[in-house]
This record gives structure tokens, sequence and C-alpha cells, in this order.
């Protein structure tokens, strides 16, 4: 007590010295006479106390100056705690309309590549314009000469130089006529269709590039929005670097997965809805999760990015998804028969989608998809899936004017993470696929290959129309050379139904070596048949891997920096051993083609 | 060559088998399952309660309310801790239409 007292004391004397160091304070005698009085009393009260504490110990004012001291902790605490709480509104605040999570990726990625014996999409359309141009003219001369128009004869052959010696820019093929007539150099003495030698034929290059840079930024979106709701979506910029240009072969199916320009593309943007039913469904609708799906996400150094497995479809579509959860009746650990319902093509006019009365005869091309998976019983982190999907209607994807029949498409896929906590994660995928064309031939509008002016068909003043494929189809020929024609005029091709097949297959390795910081290898094979055909356009590699109609070797090497970066080096070999990988136009025709690609990328996400 | 190609496999097999690599669910489900559950003595835990760095520290700080020691191995502790980073709220995770349960 007498501690309190005398600490109490130096601290007003304290106080009042400090005070009297920088003002002076004037008060009334009588004032000053109170507090002169009222110190005398603490002063006895003071030394009584003083002298009680030597006799009995002092404890009723102990209980009272803990108690201010609790109290003014527990005034503290309580409003530290008010703090908090003003706080926590505030984060929670931000939280609830921070209705987005957001995630980013970026990835570097420099190819090394060389192809060998390839024919370029671009040389095939300017061979093929080439030759029915010759064609179409060689016609327009004989009418001509037939109705004894010389002059118009002349004038049309005099363009025959030019038209022939474009046509060389794309064949190394002997030109001859259909009486074997050569047309190198233009010969007057040639008469009928200019028919190639071989159907088709053409000049096959090698190509390299050493050092090609693209850039991939993805934008990751997210959002829990209620209980069985949940909104998932990415944005994509993928392009070369230094340039922006659209690439021909884009289409809806692969528009954020082949480089191009530096404008946003909608890869994915679904919602997954769970409603409240006594039986477990999940409707998913909106641009699918339906790229780099199972296997390709042991290469990709990620979890599962589809719904569907790679080999049977790899590219972005809009669609609805329907789920029937089995797991509570099966016991089978994430298992689930799903029904897809989406649209290869739909039919629209271009300046007014609302309407379709520019191709009122063609029908949209409606696919169907049945997925059957589960999780393998005992194995972990496995996958097992069978497939079907039937597509009607194929157009012919360059200019979506002609119907060319329908695909049904069959896989099972199975698949294993970890695979007895060996750190071996293995897969194998197998596709077969039935193609029946209707025997319609996509007739291509012809451009000078030159300066992509439209050509005019001499003889009817329209313009020129070059057949050029149809399903797994060429055009089929009369005996005079001739395209063959159904009574409307459309060319025609054979109905004969096609099968082709396919396995995927590889295996991935984590090195148990701890300062290489969970490494991996991996390597991975597929195989493609001659009329092998199936949904891949949206594939993760520049070229569409999956499509082969020939064999792929892929060796790769994936080195992880912490958490959000890694680096990932390849090898890979196509052995393309039919033409038209990837393409549902045209007969398949055996190739000698080659790519050999290696390549390092960098890849970071968070 | 034969020597070799049989000095490879057999590499292959000692690194096959020597090898664990953490993070499968079995092992939170049995070490932790049997608390952890509805109707347990303590709550259902999802890994994606939390991200990966809050539950390292969640365990780093002692925060939880019973001694895992008398539970479970510093190594399986390890493990399950990795599991949960895995699967934890910010970290990769499968994108495909859902499957309900």
């Amino acid at each position: 007590m007498k501690r309190f007292v005398l600490t109490l004391g130096i601290f007003l004397i304290f106080h009042s010295v400090a005070a009297a160091e920088q003002t002076v304070v004037v008060m009334p005698e009588e004032n000053y006479r109170t507090i002169i009085d009222q110190m005398g009393e603490m002063q006895r009260r003071i030394d009584t106390l003083e002298g009680q504490q030597s006799g009995a110990p002092i404890t009723a004012p102990a209980p009272a100056a803990a108690s201010t001291a609790s109290s003014e902790r527990l005034d503290s605490l309580s409003q530290d705690i008010s703090t908090i709480y003003d706080t926590l509104d505030l984060v929670e605040t931000k939280t609830l309309l921070d209705r987005l999570n957001f995630g980013v990726e970026l990835r570097t990625r420099v190819d090394n590549w060389k192809v060998e014996d390839y024919w370029r999409q671009t040389d095939q359309i300017g061979y093929m314009t080439t030759l029915g141009w010759m064609d179409a003219m060689s016609g327009a001369i004989q009418e001509a000469m037939m109705a004894g128009d010389t002059a118009t004869a002349n004038e049309l052959m005099a363009e025959m130089p030019a038209i022939l010696a474009m046509a060389g820019n794309y064949t190394d093929a002997q030109l001859v006529d259909q009486m074997g007539n050569p047309l190198m150099p233009p010969n007057p003495a040639s008469t009928g269709s200019y028919v190639p030698a071989g159907f088709p034929v053409p000049r096959l290059k090698n190509e390299s590039n050493d050092n090609s840079w693209t850039n991939r930024f993805r934008m990751n979106l997210g959002a829990s929005i209620a209980k069985g709701l949940k909104f998932s979506g990415r944005l994509t910029v993928y392009k070369d670097w230094a340039t922006s240009d659209s690439p021909f072969a884009a289409n809806d199916a692969n528009r954020a997965h082949v480089p191009g320009g530096t404008e946003i593309k909608l890869d994915r943007a679904y919602v997954d809805w769970i409603p409240d039913l006594p039986f477990p469904l999940a409707i998913t609708f909106g641009r699918q999760p339906s790229s780099e799906g199972p296997g390709n996400e042991f290469k990709e150094n990620k979890k599962r990015q589809s719904t569907y497995p790679a080999l049977i479809f790899d590219g972005e579509s809009d669609g609805i998804v329907t789920t029937l959860g089995l797991e509570r009746y099966t016991g089978l650990k994430n298992s689930g028969l799903r029904f897809y319902y989406a649209k290869g093509f739909q039919s629209n006019d271009e300046y007014n989608v609302f309407l379709d009365n520019f191709r009122q005869d063609l029908h949209d091309t409606n696919v169907y998809g049945f997925f059957l998976e589960s999780e393998i019983p005992a194995i972990p982190r496995s996958l097992v899936s069978f497939s079907y999907v039937r597509g009607n209607d194929f157009p012919d994807m360059f200019e979506n004017k002609v119907e060319l029949g329908d695909m049904d498409l069959f896989g099972l896929h199975v698949q294993a993470g970890n695979f007895m906590k060996s750190g071996l994660d293995i897969f194998a995928s197998f596709g077969a696929n039935i193609v029946r064309p209707n025997g319609r031939i996509y007739e291509m509008t012809a451009q000078n290959p030159m300066n992509g002016e439209i050509i005019t068909d001499p003889r009817t003043g329209q313009n020129l129309e070059i057949p050029f494929g149809g399903l797994f189809t060429n055009p089929l020929r009369e005996q005079d050379g001739s395209i063959s024609r159904d009574a409307n005029g459309n060319a025609m091709g054979s109905t004969d139904t096609h099968t082709g097949w396919a396995f995927y297959a590889g295996a991935r390795y984590t090195l148990p070596v701890d300062f290489l910081n969970k490494a991996k290898v991996g390597f991975e094979v597929n195989h493609g048949s001659k009329y092998w055909f199936s949904y891949t356009w949206g594939s993760s590699e520049l070229y569409n891997k999956l499509a082969t109609r020939g064999t792929v070797y892929d060796v790769y090497y994936i080195q992880p920096f912490g958490k959000h970066l890694f680096l990932r080096t390849g090898y890979t070999m196509v052995d393309y051993e039919y033409t038209g990988s990837g393409v549902h136009l045209g007969a398949p025709m055996e190739s000698d083609t080659e790519l050999r690609n290696f390549y390092v990328l960098i890849d970071t996400r968070f | 060559m034969k020597n070799r190609l049989i000095g490879i496999l057999a590499s292959a097999v000692v690194l096959l088998s020597t090898t664990a690599i953490a993070g499968d669910s079995s092992l939170f489900l049995m070490k932790c399952g049997g608390c952890h559950k509805k109707g347990g003595e303590a709550a259902p835990v999802n890994p994606a309660d939390k991200a990966g760095v809050v539950w390292k520290k969640f365990f780093k700080r002692g925060r939880h309310r019973v001694e895992l020691s008398d539970h479970m191995t510093s190594d399986d502790l390890e493990n399950v801790i990795d599991y949960l980073v895995d699967h934890a709220a910010d970290s990769d995770k499968p994108e495909a239409a859902a499957i309900p349960k």
C-alpha cells in the first residue's frame, strides 16, 4: 500500500514539475489552501496506514486496485474484440462481394521443328484450284470451238499458260490431258478435260523452324455461387511472338488452342448445377470443360482438365451435360453416367444470327454422347471411362454449304495416378470411329491462288466451284474424266462406310530424388489408322497429335521449381502414314510425311 | 547388352519399390476420419476448407486441439499435411462436369 501511495505521489509530483516547467498555474489562495489541507490529510492517512501495516495485513485496498486493473483489462479486450469484429465485417463483406476467384497461367514455349515430305493445305487448295480452273477453261475452249467462235477460243487459250504455270507451283507431276498429251508446256494439240496423272499429286515440301516462339496466357475463373451451384471459366490469349495473324485452321472448337492474335478468347465458361432432388443429378451448361482431358494431364502437369478422354474429344465446345451420380447406388467411387448434347455446327445467317435463310437446306451438326465413368475399385486416383458419341450431318467446315454424312465414335479409357504408390502414372485409351458418307462432295468456291480473286467459270459466268472432297471420299469421275454428278448437278463421291481406330497410351514417373523437386519423366505413344478421325481440334500441342493417321512417339521431362513454376522439355516424332489427319474431307492417301519437334516450355500458375 | 538391360530393369524395380509418394486420401481417411466425421468426436474436415499455407501454419502453430503424436507418427502427419495442402482451397483442382454423390 505504501508503495502504491508513494508511486502515486511521485507520479503527481513528476507531472506537476513537468507542468511547472512549461506553464505557471495561477489559482485563488482559498483553493490553494484547500489542496494543501487535502494533501496533509492524505499524508495523515498514509501514516495511519503505515502504522496499521506493521500490525495487521492490509487487505481492503488491494482488491479494489486489482478490480480496477481487471476492469481496465476487460475494457481493453472488449475494445480489441470490437475492433476485430469491425475488421471481420469488412473482410466478410469483401469476400462476399469477391464472387470470382482468379487464377493465372502463363506459358512461354519455343519449338524447333522439321517436317519432311509435307503437303501444305494451302498448296493442296492451290493445286486443286488450278486443276479445276484448267478443266473449266478447256471445256470452255472446246465449247467455243464447237460453236465456231474462234475469237473466244483464242482469247481463252491465251490465258492458259498463266494458269498452267500456276499449277506448276503446286505439283511436280507431269500434267497431261485425258489423251495423255503433256500440258507443260501448253500443248495446243491437247483436248478434253485436263486430268492430272493420278489424283491428286501434290508437290511435297520440307520445312523447318529452329525457334518458333509462342506465349499463352490463361485466366482461370471460379465461383461457388451457392449450395449446388458453381461457376468455372477460362479466358485465353495464345499467340506467336511478334505476330497476331489469325490461323487458317482456327474454328470454334480450337480458337483458344491455336496461336492467333492478342484478343481474348473464351476457352470455357460453365456452371455445374446440382439441384436438390431425391436422386443425384448434375447439369453442366455453357462452354464445356472439354479440352486436354485424360490422360493429357500427366504431360501437362495438372489435374484432370476435361470431362472426356482426350483421344475421343479434345476441343472447345458449347453444350449441356447431364450427369447421374452412381456412387450412391453402385458403391463405385466417383461413378457417373453422363449424357452430352452439343452442336458441331449451327446453321445460321452470318448477318442476322437469328435467321436461317441463307442455307435453309443445311442441318445443324448435332452431337450426342454417352459417357460412363468411375474410379477403379481399390486403385486410388484411377479412372475408367466408356464413351459413345454420335455426330450427325457433318458440314464441310470450309464454307459450310453441304452436309456430308454422319459418324459414330466409341472409346475406352483407363488410367491410374501414382499406381500402387510407385510414383508411376499410367494411362491407355482406345477409340474407334465408323463414318457413313452420304456421297455429297464439298465444292469449293475457287479463288485465284495468287491474288485471292474469285474465279469465274467461263462457261456459265458464275463463280467457279471446284469439287474438293466428301466425308472420307474424293469426287468420283466418269470414264471421260469428268466429275460424277447427280441429277441436280451436285458432285458426288463414294458412300462406302469406313471404320477407323486409334490408341493412345503413356506413362509418367516421378523421380524419387529430393533435390530434383519431384521431377518427372514421361513417354507417350499414339497410333491412328487410315480412317481414324475424332474431335481433337483443340490439342494443347501446336499440331493435332491425337488425330494422327500414323504413329507418334513423345518423350518429355518436367522439372518443377517450387509449387508455381515448372519447365518441360520434350521431343516428339510423328510418322504420318496417311494424309488428312484431323480432316474429314477427302480420302486418305499413303504418306511419307514425318514431323520432328524438340521444344522447351516454362509454365507458371498461381 | 543383355546384362545392361537386366541392370536397367533391376534399377527400375528398386526405384519403384522404394518410392512412396504422399498425397493419397486413404491415409487421411484412416488417421483423421475416425474422429472427423458426421457425429464423430470432431467436425468433418474438408481439405478445401483452408488454403495450403494456412494448413501448414495450422499444424506448425500446434492448433490441432488434440495431441496428434498419440495418433500418428511424424511421417504420417507429414503425409497428411501434404494431402491437405495438395487438396487445399488454392490447389489445382480437377476440371470436369460435376458428378453428384
